[in-house]
This record gives structure tokens, C-alpha cells and sequence, in this order.
């Protein structure tokens, strides 16, 4: 069924779409919104060790469910296997009003001004596609602010000197950090490096009408109860909906993006919540499905002017999957750390980020959000009895007594990391899903072990008499940091959308999601995401009229 | 007016609960108590996951209810680890009878042990039992015991929250506090009782 033309429809309402549809709303065009999962709200909070979007053992409360979204993922081994939405390597973020903004850890990091340029300042690396963002640092500033502040972050950045020149200080104070956050600030300054306090999307003072975070330790993979975790669902979404000219409909899973005969969108195809097959006209069309799915929905949506599926006429689209890899060290001490105050991760440094010895980047490092028990259980040591009466000592001795540091790499994208239409495994719906495939650039893991050698004198430094690390293997990453598929570039051959986010191809369709990053930067990306999407915003809004586009 | 959430009033209603499941089970399972195991699978699983994670101080695995988590949840989210179980509790037991001729229940605790360690190497001796089959099973169960040990009581293990104690870390308060916020008017606090 046809329904009456709008606008904008934007695809997908977590942490970038719920941000363009505010801004377009704001700026006088009519939106539809587009998601697939549903709203969730602090009332259906519920905080579970074993179903959460971080350990889903028990599955995964946010979506996507389990039972109609599959994907093929090929492992380092050449071997492959249909996963579901909970399973070990499926990749997954979210899917729900707000996406991975309703669960994250809500760290709320500014790349720094080295991470849109890596190829100027460290030149090609062999075996990566490697680039320049088209945009750099100071072209986001005005919009990392407007994030931080409509978003609303807490901490406080002051002391950390590898910042790139910000304009403003963040809209809250940070958190009190609990004992190990100020065991590992203390040590920090001792090794004479840089600590600070994590900007975090967390209320840490009453502000928008919600209160501030009571501190529990069920933060990191779960929702807020007490609606202090700021993410899309509860700002920017709500602003948009209030502002008359945006619908939100959810249940709703996008096919495909139809396109007129001179090859430009005009409208969308989608099965409603009751699996009806739908079509919204458009003036223009906004792809924020995250890197996978955005990728994926491109490709479905091939058609005799877009055999490979629009914007992919050279390749480039689904490729160059990113996330990130954690290397991890954790530690004992002969003194009890956890004190029962969450969220954790209150402190970290960027003495590590960049300009390290024959390396391309680095990685942000901090203590990690407070771990369960079951989390600990699974990465303990090898030397570690893993049952019987000596295990159960072992967790007496080691669960209050440990603490955990680690970062994201910066990683090196590859041409071969990529995101495909699998040929024969369909979803609940009949299209062809996601198959996921490649590796990791080698130079990751060099780096990740850079990285455990500060984090192992981190610990040291803090005390801790004995140490274990984990280091990330080659297999490819996405999943709650995905980015990368379709890239942003000034050269139409090399690249899937232009500095503005729209395909080079198809002048009123965007991609504005992770998907357009060229490189992921060493920190996690969710504010960088918003930043992106308030800036193309603001130009979609400014060369806005009526339903062509001013030149 | 007394307080909705009067902690006395809490119990009482806990109490009525509890007597109003106590009856419906015994409606409806006669006699087996298990969801999915057999009561031969269900003696396995408890001297298996008692030897996983035994008692001492604190409860063992069994008392904290790691049967009863491992049972529900082969019938729901662990579905497809149902053949795995019944193939692998089989074939534990045949490794008991052929290594100690003694049913698995009725192994002794040193020789249970003695057999785990083997199984999670992929060195017992069972016929038809494959080292790589041994090894899938040792790990699963011991996953699946740990996650009923130290994982959230409501699917039915850790209970009296034993796992949490255990560490010395605080036992969950009541969750979902916005729906207790007392200024909510009587009508929506009581459809917001009513969620699951
Ligand atoms: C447990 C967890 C912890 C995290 N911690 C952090 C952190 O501390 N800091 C940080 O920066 N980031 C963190 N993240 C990651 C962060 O949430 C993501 O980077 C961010 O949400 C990605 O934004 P996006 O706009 O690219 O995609 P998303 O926010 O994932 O939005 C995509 C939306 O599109 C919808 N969609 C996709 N396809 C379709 C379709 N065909 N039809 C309709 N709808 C569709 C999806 O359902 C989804 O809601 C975390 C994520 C998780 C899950
Ligand atoms: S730690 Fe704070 S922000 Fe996170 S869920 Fe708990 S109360 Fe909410």
C-alpha cells in the first residue's frame, strides 16, 4: 500500500537516524522514521547477568530477535556458519527505539584531530585502505558540542593535554570515580601519564527533566531505570516526535529503497508491524541502519540503473567493515576493589593514542565497566581452576580483589573485511541476509600488543601482583562498534558517499550512520556518529527546498 | 492508608504466590519432576554439577538450583542443547559402568571427579563417545552450571542470591524503581505491576 508522500524518511532510529530526524523535523520537513525493533522504555528495565546486549547467553533484550534475523559469518578458517542474533560472532548492536543507545556504556569520546587524518600523518599501510576522513576535526567541532550538549554528557577532559581544542567545557561535571577508578588514577599520575575523567552520555545531575545516575552496577549491555543514561530514545527522539512533523513507526523493517528512472530514491519499501508490505514516497531518503544492515539495504535494493545495488558501481560498498579490538589486561591485588558502585570506566588516558614507535595509532586506555561475576567468570585465567572446590576459592580470592584495564585499537580497514548479500540463506522475510567475511589487518594485533604492555604496567603500578591479558585475534570485527561500509570520500570511484553523507550516485539519498567513517579512530564511535549526523544534517536542512535542492 | 509496598504486605502477597504455584504443579506433573530430563538424566545432572561446583561453606551447585536452571532453559533458550544433554548424560554413564561399574548417580565423588577430569580432556573411555564430543559436552555443562551459579536467580539458580554471597557482593535490590516512584497515581502503578 501507497502512503502519502513526505520529505525525509529516515531509516533506522538509533544513535545517528533518532539525530537526523530531529534536526529535519526542527528545520520544517515532514519525516517518517523507520524502525524495525520497538520502544523500550525504563519501565521494561529489567537487569539480568545472562540476557543482556552485552553477555546474551540467555539472549539479548534489545533486538534484533533471535528468530527472523540471521546472518552467514566466514571464519578466519574459511568456514561458514548461520548465526543468530545472540550467538558469538553475529556482529550485533541493537535493534529497538534508540538502538545501542539504550544499553551502551555511554563513553562519549571526541576523536582527536590525528584520527581523521592517519593516512597524512602515517602515510599508506600496506594490506589496508587506510584514508583521510574528507572532513576533518574542526569541521565536527560545533556539532560535538551540540551532541554533548542536546545528548548531554558528563565528565571532565580538562587534564587530558592529547585532546583536540574543543570550544566549550562538557555541559556536566563528572561521576565521583569508585576505588578502582581512583586506585588507577593515582597510579596513572605516578607513571607521570595523563587521567582523566571519562566523558560519559550519563546524567550526573538532575538535568532535562530526568534525575542522575544512582550508580548501580547493572550499567554497560542494559537500560537505565532510572532514565539516567542519555541516549537517542530519550532525548533527540522525543524532541523530534514533539515537533508535529515526524511520525515514528516501529516493527517496521525497511526491503529496499526504490528509485525513479533518472536513478534517484523516491520511495521506501518496508513490512509494517503486521507484515504487510508497505511504500512511503520521498522526497529524499536516509540510510542509518548501522554499518551492516545499511550496506546490506543498499545492496538489496539493486535494480536495472544499480546492478550491485546503488552507490556500489565500483565496489565499494560493504567494504571495509570496522569495529574494534580490546585488548584487555586484568589484575589481582591483595586489597578489595569493588566497592558496589557502578557504572566503572570513570578513568582513562590518551598517552597511548598516538604517536607510538613504528605504529599506526593506538588506543584511548580505562578501567572497564564493572564486571558480573558470570563476565568474570568467563575470562579468567588459564591458570585458574575452572571447577570444583578450588574454583570456588579461587572466585573468594579473586572477584573483589581484581581490576581490569583495556582500550579500543585503532583499527587498520581492509579491502576484504566486508559485508555481502549471502546467496541462499534468507531471512524471516525473504531477502538475502547480511554474510560477513575477512579478517583483521595484522597490524591491529601489533598494536593490541603495544597496548597490553601499558595496561600490564598500568596494574602493576596500582598494585596488583599478578596480571593476565587478552589479546585480540584476527578474526574480523563489527558489532557494537561497526562502521565503515560506506565510506566517505571526495572521489566518487573510491568511495560511497561524499563529505556531506550523500551517495555520490543518487544526489537525494544519505547514508548518515557508522557506515561512512573511513577509519573508526581509537575510541568508541558513538558520539562521533551524532557529531556526523547533526553536520549532515544541518546541510541537508540548509540546501533544503521544497523538493529539489538548491545548487 | 497502609503503603502499597508495605514490606509486610510484600510478603504476604510473596506467600500467596507461592502456595498458588505449589498447587498448580502439582496438577500438572505428576511425579516427574523435571521439565525435560529424565529422572536417570536428572540423577546425572546432579552429580555432575555438584562435582562442577560442590559444597562447602557456601551452597554446592545442586542446592543453588543449577538443575532446575539447566532443565527450564533446555526447554526454552538452550533448546538445541537438548540432544548434546541426553547424548552426553548417556554416555557419561556408560563411562561410569565400563570404568567403575557403578551407575553415574551412585559413583563415589573422587571417582566422579577422576571421570570429569578425563571427559574434559576427550580421554574417557565410553563407547561411541568421541574426544571432540567429550570436550563439547564437558564444556557446555560446566558453562551452563556457572551461569546458573553466578547469573541472575530468576531463571532459577543462585538461589537465595548464594552466588552473589558467596563473593561478598550485595544481594540485587528490588529492580525497576521508577515503577515504585509514589507519586505515580494508584491506576498506573498497578498496570506497571502487572508487567512481566
Ligand atoms: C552493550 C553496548 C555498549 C556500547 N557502549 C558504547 C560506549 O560506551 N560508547 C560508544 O560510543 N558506543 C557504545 N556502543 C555502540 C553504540 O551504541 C553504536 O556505536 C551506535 O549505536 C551506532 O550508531 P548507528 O547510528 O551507526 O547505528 P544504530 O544505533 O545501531 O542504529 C541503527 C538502527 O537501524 C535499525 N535498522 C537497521 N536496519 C533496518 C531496516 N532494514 N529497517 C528498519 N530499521 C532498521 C536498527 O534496528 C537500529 O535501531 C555500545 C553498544 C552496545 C550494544
Ligand atoms: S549506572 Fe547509572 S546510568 Fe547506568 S544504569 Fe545504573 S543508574 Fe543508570
Amino acid at each position: 500500500m501507497s502512503r502519502k508522500r513526505v520529505n525525509a524518511v529516515v531509516i533506522g532510529a538509533g544513535a545517528a537516524g533518532g539525530v537526523v530526524a530531529k534536526e529535519l523535523a526542527e528545520g520544517g520537513l515532514s519525516v517518517v522514521l523507520l524502525e524495525r525493533g520497538q520502544w523500550t522504555t525504563n519501565y521494561d528495565c529489567r537487569k539480568d547477568d545472562l540476557r543482556n546486549q552485552r553477555t546474551s547467553v540467555l539472549g539479548h533484550p534489545f533486538g534484533p530477535d533471535d528468530e527472523r534475523n540471521p546472518r552467514v559469518i566466514d571464519d578466519t578458517n574459511g568456514e561458514s556458519a548461520v548465526v543468530k542474533p545472540s550467538e558469538p560472532g553475529y556482529q550485533n548492536n541493537a535493534a529497538c527505539v534508540g538502538s545501542g543507545t539504550v544499553s551502551y556504556g555511554a563513553m562519549a569520546w571526541r576523536y582527536m584531530e590525528q584520527d581523521f587524518r592517519m593516512r597524512s600523518i602515517y602515510g599508506a599501510v600496506p594490506g589496508s585502505t587506510l584514508e583521510d576522513w574528507p572532513i576533518t576535526y574542526h569541521d565536527l567541532e560545533p556539532y560535538y558540542e551540540k551532541a554533548e550538549r542536546e545528548i548531554g554528557v558528563s565528565g571532565e577532559v580538562t587534564n587530558d593535554p592529547f585532546k583536540a581544542p574543543r570550544v566549550n567545557p562538557l555541559p556536566m561535571p563528572p561521576l565521583a570515580g569508585n576505588r578502582e577508578c581512583e586506585l588507577l588514577r593515582a597510579a596513572a599520575g605516578r607513571l607521570g601519564w595523563h587521567p582523566f575523567d571519562v566523558p560519559m552520555f550519563r546524567n550526573s545531575v538532575p538535568r532535562q527533566g530526568r534525575q542522575q545516575c544512582m550508580r548501580c552496577r547493572w550499567c554497560v549491555g542494559h537500560s537505565c531505570e532510572v532514565n539516567a543514561k542519555n541516549g537517542t530514545q530519550n532525548t533527540v527522539i522525543p524532541t523530534a516526535l514533539a515537533t508535529g512533523n515526524c511520525e515514528l513507526r516501529t516493527g517496521c523493517h525497511v526491503r529496499r529503497i526504490l528509485t525513479d528512472a533518472r536513478g534517484r530514491a523516491a520511495a521506501v519499501e518496508y513490512y509494517d508491524d503486521r507484515d504487510r508490505l508497505q511504500e512511503q514516497p520521498a522526497d529524499l531518503v536516509v540510510v542509518s541502519g548501522a554499518a551492516i544492515e545499511s550496506a546490506r539495504l543498499l545492496m538489496l535494493s539493486a535494480g536495472k540503473m544499480y546492478p550491485a545495488g546503488i552507490g556500489n558501481r565500483y565496489d565499494w560498498v560493504g567494504r571495509n567493515l570496522q569495529g574494534h579490538s580490546y585488548p584487555r589486561v586484568a589484575g589481582l591485588f591483595k586489597e578489595v576493589i569493588y566497592d558496589d558502585l557502578g557504572p566503572g570506566s570513570g578513568v582513562a588516558v590518551c598517552d597511548f593514542s598516538h604517536g607510538n614507535k613504528a605504529l599506526t595509532g593506538g588506543a584511548m586506555i580505562t578501567g572497564d565497566f564493572l564486571r558480573s561475576p558470570y563476565q568474570f567468570v568467563e575470562k579468567t585465567p588459564r591458570w585458574a581452576p575452572r571447577w570444583g572446590i578450588e574454583h570456588k576459592r579461587f572466585m573468594r580470592e579473586a572477584y573483589r580483589f581484581h581490576a581490569s584495564v583495556g582500550g579500543p585499537v585503532q583499527e587498520m580497514p581492509t579491502w576484504d573485511s566486508r559485508v555481502q548479500l549471502d546467496p541462499k540463506v534468507k531471512d524471516y522475510w525473504g531477502l538475502p541476509v547480511a554474510r560477513i567475511s575477512g579478517q583483521k589487518h595484522p597490524h591491529v594485533v601489533e598494536i593490541a600488543k603495544f597496548i597490553v604492555g601499558k595496561c600490564e604496567m598500568w596494574l602493576k603500578e596500582a598494585g596488583a601482583y599478578k596480571t593476565w591479558a587478552s589479546i585480540p585475534n584476527l578474526a574480523v570485527s563489527g558489532g557494537q562498534h561497526q562502521a565503515g561500509t560506506c565510506r566517505m570520500g571526495n572521489d566518487p570511484k573510491t568511495s560511497v558517499v561524499n563529505r556531506y553523507c550523500q551517495v555520490h550516485e543518487a544526489d537525494n539519498l544519505f547514508v548518515i550512520d557508522g557506515s561512512v567513517h573511513p577509519n573508526n579512530g581509537g575510541f568508541n564511535p558513538a558520539l562521533t556518529i551524532m557529531a556526523v549526523a547533526y553536520y549532515a544534517s544541518a546541510n541537508i536542512v540548509k540546501t533544503w527546498k521544497g523538493t529539489g535542492f538548491r545548487s | 492508608m497502609r503503603n502499597k509496598w508495605d514490606p509486610e504486605r510484600r510478603r504476604f502477597m510473596k506467600a500467596t504466590a507461592v502456595a498458588v504455584a505449589a498447587t498448580t504443579i502439582s496438577c500438572s506433573r505428576s511425579g516427574r519432576p523435571w521439565r525435560f530430563l529424565t529422572s536417570a538424566e536428572g540423577a546425572a545432572a546432579v552429580a555432575v554439577c555438584d562435582a562442577l561446583i560442590p559444597p562447602d561453606q557456601y551452597a554446592g551447585a545442586v542446592a543453588a538450583g543449577a538443575v532446575v536452571f539447566i532443565d527450564r532453559q533446555l526447554t526454552g533458550h538452550y533448546r538445541n542443547y537438548a540432544k548434546l544433554y541426553r547424548d552426553g548424560l548417556a554416555a557419561l554413564d556408560r563411562a561410569s559402568q565400563e570404568g567403575y561399574h557403578t551407575a553415574l548417580a551412585g559413583l563415589r565423588a573422587d571417582c566422579l571427579t577422576e571421570l570429569l577430569k578425563k571427559v574434559e580432556k576427550g580421554e574417557a573411555r565410553a563407547s561411541g563417545w568421541s574426544k571432540s564430543q567429550q570436550q563439547k559436552f564437558f564444556s557446555t555443562i560446566l558453562a551452563h552450571t556457572m551461569q546458573s551459579y553466578y547469573g541472575d536467580p530468576r531463571h532459577g539458580g543462585n538461589r537465595d542470591e548464594v552466588g552473589y554471597r558467596m563473593l561478598g557482593i550485595p544481594a540485587t535490590p528490588v529492580r525497576g524503581r521508577s515503577k515504585h516512584d509514589l507519586t505515580l497515581s494508584e491506576a498506573s502503578q498497578s498496570s506497571a505491576e502487572k508487567r512481566p
